[in-house]
Protein backbone atom coordinates (compact mmCIF):
# COMPACT_ATOMS: atom_id res chain seq x y z
CA UNK A 1 0.00 0.00 0.00
CA UNK A 2 0.98 3.66 -0.29
CA UNK A 3 2.31 5.15 2.11
CA UNK A 4 1.25 8.77 3.96
CA UNK A 5 2.69 11.42 1.16
CA UNK A 6 5.33 13.29 2.27
CA UNK A 7 7.31 15.81 0.21
CA UNK A 8 10.89 15.30 0.89
CA UNK A 9 13.52 12.55 1.85
CA UNK A 10 16.81 12.54 2.73
CA UNK A 11 19.40 14.54 4.77
CA UNK A 12 18.38 18.02 5.63
CA UNK A 13 21.84 19.11 3.32
CA UNK A 14 20.56 17.15 0.85
CA UNK A 15 16.64 16.29 0.48
CA UNK A 16 14.84 15.33 -2.94
CA UNK A 17 11.63 15.08 -4.07
CA UNK A 18 9.20 12.49 -2.39
CA UNK A 19 7.41 9.88 -4.89
CA UNK A 20 4.34 11.77 -4.41
CA UNK A 21 5.55 15.42 -4.51
CA UNK A 22 7.55 14.21 -8.10
CA UNK A 23 3.99 13.09 -9.63
CA UNK A 24 2.28 16.07 -8.00
CA UNK A 25 5.00 18.13 -10.00
CA UNK A 26 4.38 16.34 -13.16
CA UNK A 27 0.65 16.52 -13.01
CA UNK A 28 0.61 20.33 -12.50
CA UNK A 29 3.36 20.92 -15.06
CA UNK A 30 1.11 18.74 -17.79
CA UNK A 31 -2.39 20.60 -16.63
CA UNK A 32 -0.62 23.88 -16.85
CA UNK A 33 -0.46 25.23 -12.98
CA UNK A 34 3.44 26.86 -13.57
CA UNK A 35 2.67 29.31 -10.63
CA UNK A 36 1.64 25.91 -8.26
CA UNK A 37 4.22 23.90 -9.31
CA UNK A 38 7.45 26.53 -9.22
CA UNK A 39 8.37 25.59 -5.65
CA UNK A 40 8.91 21.82 -6.54
CA UNK A 41 10.50 23.34 -10.17
CA UNK A 42 13.31 25.16 -7.98
CA UNK A 43 14.60 22.17 -6.32
CA UNK A 44 14.55 20.22 -9.56
CA UNK A 45 16.49 23.14 -11.50
CA UNK A 46 19.22 22.40 -9.13
CA UNK A 47 19.49 18.71 -7.90
CA UNK A 48 20.30 16.56 -10.40
CA UNK A 49 18.83 13.44 -9.36
CA UNK A 50 15.42 14.75 -9.33
CA UNK A 51 15.53 16.28 -12.84
CA UNK A 52 16.66 12.55 -13.88
CA UNK A 53 13.57 11.41 -11.77
CA UNK A 54 11.20 13.62 -13.41
CA UNK A 55 12.80 12.92 -16.58
CA UNK A 56 11.99 9.45 -16.74
CA UNK A 57 8.19 10.07 -14.63
CA UNK A 58 7.47 11.94 -17.68
CA UNK A 59 8.68 9.24 -20.69
CA UNK A 60 6.70 6.62 -18.16
CA UNK A 61 3.34 9.26 -18.21
CA UNK A 62 3.97 9.55 -21.73
CA UNK A 63 4.29 6.60 -23.24
CA UNK A 64 1.56 4.97 -21.14
CA UNK A 65 -0.32 7.72 -22.56
CA UNK A 66 0.19 7.26 -25.98
CA UNK A 67 -1.25 3.61 -25.42
CA UNK A 68 -4.35 4.31 -23.86
CA UNK A 69 -4.80 7.33 -26.73
CA UNK A 70 -3.53 4.10 -29.53
CA UNK A 71 -5.34 1.84 -28.16
CA UNK A 72 -8.82 3.66 -28.28
CA UNK A 73 -7.87 5.28 -31.56
CA UNK A 74 -7.85 1.51 -32.82
CA UNK A 75 -11.62 0.95 -32.41
CA UNK A 76 -12.53 4.22 -34.16
CA UNK A 77 -12.06 2.82 -37.88
CA UNK A 78 -12.73 5.29 -40.71
CA UNK A 79 -15.62 3.82 -41.25
CA UNK A 80 -17.13 4.19 -38.23
CA UNK A 81 -16.45 7.78 -38.81
CA UNK A 82 -18.31 7.38 -42.27
CA UNK A 83 -21.17 6.25 -40.76
CA UNK A 84 -21.64 8.77 -37.44
CA UNK A 85 -21.15 11.37 -39.51
CA UNK A 86 -23.68 10.29 -41.67
CA UNK A 87 -25.93 9.95 -39.72
CA UNK A 88 -25.26 13.54 -38.01
CA UNK A 89 -25.43 14.90 -41.54
CA UNK A 90 -28.79 13.33 -41.78
CA UNK A 91 -30.14 14.58 -38.83
CA UNK A 92 -29.33 17.93 -39.40
CA UNK A 93 -31.22 18.07 -42.61
CA UNK A 94 -33.85 16.72 -40.33
CA UNK A 95 -34.54 13.57 -40.89
CA UNK A 96 -34.03 10.44 -38.58
CA UNK A 97 -30.96 9.28 -37.81
CA UNK A 98 -31.65 5.72 -38.35
CA UNK A 99 -34.60 4.68 -40.84
CA UNK A 100 -36.44 1.69 -39.11
CA UNK A 101 -38.77 -0.26 -41.49
CA UNK A 102 -42.58 0.48 -39.98
CA UNK A 103 -44.11 -3.07 -40.52
CA UNK A 104 -46.68 -3.08 -43.24
CA UNK A 105 -49.20 -5.44 -42.23
CA UNK A 106 -52.41 -3.91 -41.21
CA UNK A 107 -53.90 -5.39 -37.45
CA UNK A 108 -57.88 -6.30 -37.85
CA UNK A 109 -59.61 -7.16 -34.61
CA UNK A 110 -60.25 -10.95 -34.86
CA UNK A 111 -63.99 -11.84 -34.61
CA UNK A 112 -65.79 -12.02 -31.49
CA UNK A 113 -67.45 -15.78 -30.71
CA UNK A 114 -71.44 -15.34 -30.54
CA UNK A 115 -71.58 -17.11 -26.96
CA UNK A 116 -68.83 -14.38 -25.94
CA UNK A 117 -71.24 -11.38 -27.59
CA UNK A 118 -74.41 -12.66 -25.53
CA UNK A 119 -72.80 -12.42 -22.17
CA UNK A 120 -71.61 -8.86 -22.72
CA UNK A 121 -74.97 -8.18 -24.20
CA UNK A 122 -76.85 -9.41 -21.29
CA UNK A 123 -74.18 -7.81 -18.63
CA UNK A 124 -74.62 -4.46 -19.92
CA UNK A 125 -78.76 -5.26 -19.68
CA UNK A 126 -78.64 -5.84 -16.19
CA UNK A 127 -76.55 -2.95 -15.58
CA UNK A 128 -79.11 -0.76 -17.34
CA UNK A 129 -81.94 -2.03 -15.59
CA UNK A 130 -80.20 -1.88 -11.96
CA UNK A 131 -79.74 1.63 -12.62
CA UNK A 132 -82.89 2.46 -13.70
CA UNK A 133 -84.77 0.51 -10.89
CA UNK A 134 -82.01 2.38 -8.92
CA UNK A 135 -83.42 5.89 -9.72
CA UNK A 136 -87.34 4.82 -10.09
CA UNK A 137 -86.46 3.32 -6.22
CA UNK A 138 -85.18 6.53 -4.89
CA UNK A 139 -82.57 6.87 -2.22
CA UNK A 140 -83.26 4.65 1.12
CA UNK A 141 -84.55 6.18 4.24
CA UNK A 142 -81.60 7.22 6.84
CA UNK A 143 -83.73 5.40 9.59
CA UNK A 144 -83.89 2.06 8.18
CA UNK A 145 -79.86 2.38 7.35
CA UNK A 146 -79.30 2.89 10.85
CA UNK A 147 -81.09 -0.03 12.31
CA UNK A 148 -78.74 -2.28 10.78
CA UNK A 149 -76.14 -1.21 13.06
CA UNK A 150 -75.02 -3.01 15.88
CA UNK A 151 -76.01 -1.12 19.07
CA UNK A 152 -73.50 -2.07 21.25
CA UNK A 153 -70.60 -0.17 20.12
CA UNK A 154 -69.88 3.55 20.60
CA UNK A 155 -68.00 4.39 17.52
CA UNK A 156 -68.99 7.94 17.50
CA UNK A 157 -68.08 9.36 20.85
CA UNK A 158 -64.19 7.24 20.99
CA UNK A 159 -63.52 7.15 16.82
CA UNK A 160 -63.05 10.59 16.19
CA UNK A 161 -61.01 11.12 19.34
CA UNK A 162 -58.98 8.16 18.86
CA UNK A 163 -58.60 9.60 15.09
CA UNK A 164 -57.67 12.81 16.61
CA UNK A 165 -54.84 12.17 18.95
CA UNK A 166 -53.49 9.49 16.39
CA UNK A 167 -53.28 12.06 13.45
CA UNK A 168 -51.61 14.64 15.89
CA UNK A 169 -49.12 11.82 17.17
CA UNK A 170 -48.44 11.31 12.96
CA UNK A 171 -48.07 14.84 12.73
CA UNK A 172 -45.70 15.32 15.15
CA UNK A 173 -43.60 12.72 14.19
CA UNK A 174 -43.42 14.30 10.86
CA UNK A 175 -42.46 17.68 12.16
CA UNK A 176 -39.80 15.92 14.54
CA UNK A 177 -38.61 13.71 11.52
CA UNK A 178 -38.22 16.97 9.50
CA UNK A 179 -36.23 18.72 12.03
CA UNK A 180 -33.51 16.04 12.19
CA UNK A 181 -30.51 16.22 10.22
CA UNK A 182 -30.53 13.71 7.61
CA UNK A 183 -34.03 15.00 6.44
CA UNK A 184 -32.95 18.62 5.35
CA UNK A 185 -33.83 17.58 1.73
CA UNK A 186 -37.49 17.72 2.67
CA UNK A 187 -37.47 21.27 4.44
CA UNK A 188 -38.30 23.15 1.30
CA UNK A 189 -41.27 20.83 0.71
CA UNK A 190 -42.50 21.38 4.14
CA UNK A 191 -42.73 24.70 4.35
CA UNK A 192 -44.71 24.77 0.87
CA UNK A 193 -47.32 22.39 2.44
CA UNK A 194 -49.93 24.17 4.71
CA UNK A 195 -49.96 23.79 8.63
CA UNK A 196 -52.86 22.11 9.92
CA UNK A 197 -53.53 24.39 12.79
CA UNK A 198 -53.36 27.30 10.19
CA UNK A 199 -55.93 26.13 8.14
CA UNK A 200 -58.00 25.14 11.00
CA UNK A 201 -57.59 28.44 12.42
CA UNK A 202 -58.65 29.98 9.17
CA UNK A 203 -61.19 27.90 8.57
CA UNK A 204 -62.66 29.06 12.02
CA UNK A 205 -62.24 32.71 10.99
CA UNK B 1 -20.88 38.91 -33.96
CA UNK B 2 -17.49 39.66 -34.62
CA UNK B 3 -15.32 39.24 -37.04
CA UNK B 4 -16.80 36.61 -39.13
CA UNK B 5 -15.16 34.75 -41.65
CA UNK B 6 -17.67 34.03 -44.75
CA UNK B 7 -16.70 30.82 -46.12
CA UNK B 8 -14.48 30.30 -49.60
CA UNK B 9 -13.06 33.52 -48.86
CA UNK B 10 -9.05 34.00 -48.88
CA UNK B 11 -7.66 32.52 -46.14
CA UNK B 12 -4.24 31.90 -45.42
CA UNK B 13 -4.12 28.29 -43.96
CA UNK B 14 -7.44 26.48 -42.89
CA UNK B 15 -9.71 28.74 -40.28
CA UNK B 16 -9.76 28.29 -36.80
CA UNK B 17 -12.55 26.28 -34.96
CA UNK B 18 -14.33 29.92 -33.76
CA UNK B 19 -13.91 30.99 -36.96
CA UNK B 20 -15.84 28.15 -38.57
CA UNK B 21 -17.71 27.73 -35.82
CA UNK B 22 -19.22 32.06 -36.23
CA UNK B 23 -19.43 31.36 -40.09
CA UNK B 24 -21.82 28.68 -39.40
CA UNK B 25 -23.61 31.09 -37.09
CA UNK B 26 -24.02 33.63 -39.64
CA UNK B 27 -24.94 31.16 -42.47
CA UNK B 28 -27.62 30.51 -39.62
CA UNK B 29 -28.77 34.06 -39.33
CA UNK B 30 -28.70 34.65 -43.11
CA UNK B 31 -31.38 31.29 -43.17
CA UNK B 32 -28.58 29.76 -45.23
CA UNK B 33 -29.13 26.28 -43.35
CA UNK B 34 -27.14 24.51 -46.48
CA UNK B 35 -24.15 26.47 -46.32
CA UNK B 36 -24.28 25.95 -42.17
CA UNK B 37 -24.44 22.52 -42.22
CA UNK B 38 -21.55 22.42 -44.88
CA UNK B 39 -19.28 24.14 -42.94
CA UNK B 40 -20.40 22.55 -39.83
CA UNK B 41 -19.49 19.39 -41.34
CA UNK B 42 -15.96 20.53 -41.32
CA UNK B 43 -15.75 20.86 -37.23
CA UNK B 44 -17.76 17.69 -36.64
CA UNK B 45 -14.87 16.05 -39.16
CA UNK B 46 -12.04 17.56 -37.11
CA UNK B 47 -13.44 16.71 -33.39
CA UNK B 48 -15.51 13.35 -33.94
CA UNK B 49 -12.23 11.20 -33.19
CA UNK B 50 -11.33 12.98 -30.64
CA UNK B 51 -15.19 13.17 -29.44
CA UNK B 52 -15.36 9.41 -29.81
CA UNK B 53 -12.58 8.42 -27.89
CA UNK B 54 -14.13 10.46 -24.94
CA UNK B 55 -17.54 8.53 -25.52
CA UNK B 56 -15.85 5.19 -25.21
CA UNK B 57 -14.16 6.20 -22.42
CA UNK B 58 -17.38 6.15 -20.44
CA UNK B 59 -19.63 4.54 -22.09
CA UNK B 60 -17.12 1.65 -23.52
CA UNK B 61 -17.89 -0.20 -27.04
CA UNK B 62 -21.52 0.32 -27.56
CA UNK B 63 -23.86 1.72 -29.90
CA UNK B 64 -24.33 4.07 -26.83
CA UNK B 65 -20.96 5.93 -27.61
CA UNK B 66 -21.71 6.85 -31.08
CA UNK B 67 -25.35 8.19 -30.39
CA UNK B 68 -24.13 10.22 -27.40
CA UNK B 69 -21.37 11.70 -30.20
CA UNK B 70 -23.78 11.95 -32.81
CA UNK B 71 -26.54 13.71 -30.43
CA UNK B 72 -23.60 16.20 -28.65
CA UNK B 73 -22.69 17.54 -32.46
CA UNK B 74 -26.32 18.16 -32.83
CA UNK B 75 -27.16 19.99 -29.91
CA UNK B 76 -24.05 22.02 -30.24
CA UNK B 77 -25.25 22.10 -33.93
CA UNK B 78 -28.62 23.81 -32.24
CA UNK B 79 -27.43 25.38 -29.67
CA UNK B 80 -24.88 27.22 -31.62
CA UNK B 81 -25.96 30.73 -31.01
CA UNK B 82 -25.12 30.13 -27.25
CA UNK B 83 -21.71 30.01 -28.35
CA UNK B 84 -19.50 32.86 -27.48
CA UNK B 85 -17.08 34.09 -29.97
CA UNK B 86 -13.81 33.96 -28.66
CA UNK B 87 -13.96 30.45 -26.42
CA UNK B 88 -12.73 27.69 -27.62
CA UNK B 89 -15.02 25.36 -29.71
CA UNK B 90 -13.56 22.40 -28.28
CA UNK B 91 -13.80 23.00 -25.02
CA UNK B 92 -17.50 24.18 -24.76
CA UNK B 93 -18.70 21.33 -27.38
CA UNK B 94 -16.78 18.82 -25.12
CA UNK B 95 -19.03 19.87 -22.29
CA UNK B 96 -21.99 19.28 -24.26
CA UNK B 97 -20.85 15.58 -25.18
CA UNK B 98 -19.10 14.77 -21.13
CA UNK B 99 -23.02 16.03 -20.32
CA UNK B 100 -24.36 13.88 -22.92
CA UNK B 101 -22.22 10.50 -21.61
CA UNK B 102 -23.42 10.83 -18.44
CA UNK B 103 -26.81 11.46 -18.67
CA UNK B 104 -26.12 7.98 -20.94
CA UNK B 105 -24.39 6.31 -18.52
CA UNK B 106 -27.22 7.50 -15.76
CA UNK B 107 -29.52 5.36 -17.66
CA UNK B 108 -27.73 3.03 -18.50
CA UNK B 109 -27.17 2.38 -14.56
CA UNK B 110 -31.08 2.82 -14.45
CA UNK B 111 -31.40 0.20 -16.83
CA UNK B 112 -29.08 -2.57 -15.50
CA UNK B 113 -30.73 -2.57 -12.13
CA UNK B 114 -33.54 -4.48 -15.00
CA UNK B 115 -31.51 -5.72 -17.44
CA UNK B 116 -28.01 -7.57 -18.03
CA UNK B 117 -25.61 -4.96 -20.04
CA UNK B 118 -24.66 -5.59 -23.59
CA UNK B 119 -21.43 -5.53 -21.96
CA UNK B 120 -22.31 -8.44 -19.39
CA UNK B 121 -22.06 -10.51 -22.46
CA UNK B 122 -19.05 -10.90 -23.84
CA UNK B 123 -18.46 -7.60 -25.69
CA UNK B 124 -15.14 -5.96 -24.55
CA UNK B 125 -14.59 -2.30 -22.94
CA UNK B 126 -12.15 -0.88 -25.46
CA UNK B 127 -10.61 0.03 -21.82
CA UNK B 128 -9.49 -3.29 -21.24
CA UNK B 129 -7.53 -3.39 -24.82
CA UNK B 130 -5.32 -1.19 -25.09
CA UNK B 131 -2.40 -1.70 -26.09
CA UNK B 132 0.19 -0.96 -28.63
CA UNK B 133 2.57 -2.85 -30.72
CA UNK B 134 5.78 -0.49 -30.59
CA UNK B 135 8.30 -2.68 -29.21
CA UNK B 136 8.89 -5.83 -30.91
CA UNK B 137 10.04 -8.26 -27.92
CA UNK B 138 6.43 -10.21 -26.69
CA UNK B 139 7.13 -9.67 -22.91
CA UNK B 140 7.18 -6.12 -23.59
CA UNK B 141 4.28 -5.56 -25.69
CA UNK B 142 2.48 -8.08 -23.28
CA UNK B 143 3.97 -5.49 -20.37
CA UNK B 144 3.01 -2.41 -22.08
CA UNK B 145 -0.65 -4.29 -22.91
CA UNK B 146 -0.92 -4.93 -19.43
CA UNK B 147 -0.02 -1.58 -17.97
CA UNK B 148 -2.61 -0.05 -20.37
CA UNK B 149 -5.67 -2.37 -19.38
CA UNK B 150 -4.55 -1.58 -15.02
CA UNK B 151 -4.28 2.09 -15.40
CA UNK B 152 -7.77 2.41 -17.68
CA UNK B 153 -9.45 -0.44 -15.05
CA UNK B 154 -8.35 1.43 -12.32
CA UNK B 155 -9.68 4.71 -13.64
CA UNK B 156 -12.80 3.35 -14.15
CA UNK B 157 -12.98 2.59 -10.50
CA UNK B 158 -12.62 5.87 -9.62
CA UNK B 159 -15.50 8.36 -8.88
CA UNK B 160 -17.38 10.10 -11.18
CA UNK B 161 -15.83 13.31 -11.33
CA UNK B 162 -12.20 12.22 -10.58
CA UNK B 163 -12.57 9.68 -13.33
CA UNK B 164 -13.68 12.88 -15.64
CA UNK B 165 -10.70 14.68 -14.34
CA UNK B 166 -8.10 12.25 -14.95
CA UNK B 167 -9.33 11.55 -18.23
CA UNK B 168 -9.49 14.79 -19.70
CA UNK B 169 -6.49 15.86 -18.22
CA UNK B 170 -4.10 13.14 -18.08
CA UNK B 171 -5.41 11.67 -21.12
CA UNK B 172 -6.74 13.79 -23.38
CA UNK B 173 -4.21 16.47 -21.81
CA UNK B 174 -5.94 19.61 -21.49
CA UNK B 175 -5.61 21.89 -18.92
CA UNK B 176 -7.00 22.87 -15.28
CA UNK B 177 -8.80 25.54 -17.00
CA UNK B 178 -10.14 24.44 -19.74
CA UNK B 179 -11.29 20.75 -17.46
CA UNK B 180 -13.07 23.54 -15.68
CA UNK B 181 -14.84 25.40 -19.00
CA UNK B 182 -15.80 21.72 -19.90
CA UNK B 183 -17.06 20.65 -16.64
CA UNK B 184 -18.26 23.57 -15.00
CA UNK B 185 -16.59 22.91 -12.18
CA UNK B 186 -14.55 25.43 -10.49
CA UNK B 187 -10.25 25.40 -10.95
CA UNK B 188 -9.46 24.63 -7.03
CA UNK B 189 -11.70 21.74 -7.20
CA UNK B 190 -10.76 20.60 -10.19
CA UNK B 191 -7.19 20.48 -8.81
CA UNK B 192 -9.11 18.80 -5.30
CA UNK B 193 -10.50 15.99 -7.31
CA UNK B 194 -7.10 15.41 -9.37
CA UNK B 195 -4.67 14.97 -6.35
CA UNK B 196 -6.94 12.67 -4.77
CA UNK B 197 -7.73 10.54 -8.04
CA UNK B 198 -3.70 10.25 -8.21
CA UNK B 199 -3.43 9.38 -4.99
CA UNK B 200 -6.07 6.66 -5.19
CA UNK B 201 -4.96 5.75 -8.51
CA UNK B 202 -1.51 4.91 -6.49
CA UNK B 203 -2.61 3.05 -4.47
CA UNK B 204 -4.86 1.20 -7.05
CA UNK B 205 -1.31 0.17 -8.94
CA UNK B 206 0.90 0.20 -5.90
CA UNK B 207 0.81 -3.95 -5.55
CA UNK B 208 0.61 -4.46 -9.76
CA UNK B 209 3.63 -5.89 -10.44
CA UNK B 210 3.04 -4.11 -13.87
CA UNK B 211 3.73 -0.68 -12.31
CA UNK B 212 6.40 -2.31 -9.86
CA UNK B 213 9.25 0.06 -8.74
CA UNK B 214 9.40 2.22 -12.20
CA UNK B 215 12.61 3.77 -12.82
CA UNK B 216 11.74 7.31 -11.44
CA UNK B 217 11.10 5.97 -7.83
CA UNK B 218 13.38 7.68 -5.57
CA UNK B 219 16.64 5.39 -4.85
CA UNK B 220 15.39 2.51 -7.61
CA UNK B 221 18.70 3.49 -10.09
CA UNK B 222 20.87 3.56 -7.37
CA UNK B 223 20.25 1.09 -5.30
CA UNK B 224 17.25 -1.17 -6.12
CA UNK B 225 15.57 -0.13 -2.99
CA UNK B 226 14.48 3.54 -1.79
CA UNK B 227 16.43 5.26 1.00
CA UNK B 228 14.84 5.54 4.41
CA UNK B 229 12.26 8.78 4.62
CA UNK B 230 12.95 11.65 7.62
Amino acid sequence: MVRFATRWFGGWGQPHLSDESLVELHTLQRTGEHALAARYQRHVRQCESCMGRLEALREDCAELRRDVLAGVDALITPARLDRQFDIIARRLEGHAGRVLPFPVVTHRPAPAPPLRRWIATAAACGLLIGVGAGRWIGPIDAGSRTAWRPSTTSPTKAGPRLQHETDEQMLDEIDYALTRSRTKEFRALDELTPRINDARARARR
Amino acid sequence: MAAMRPPGSAVVGAPGDVELAAAVKGHLADGNGAAARELYGELVRRHQRKATRIALYYLRESADADEAVQDAFVKAYTHLRDFEYGRSFEVWFTRILVNSCLDRVKARGRRARWMIAADDLGEASPLERVAVPRETTPEALALRRERGIRLMDAISRLPERQRTVVLLSQIEGASTREVSDMTGLRETTIRVHLFRALRRLRALLSDDPAFSVPAWRAGVEASGKRPEEP
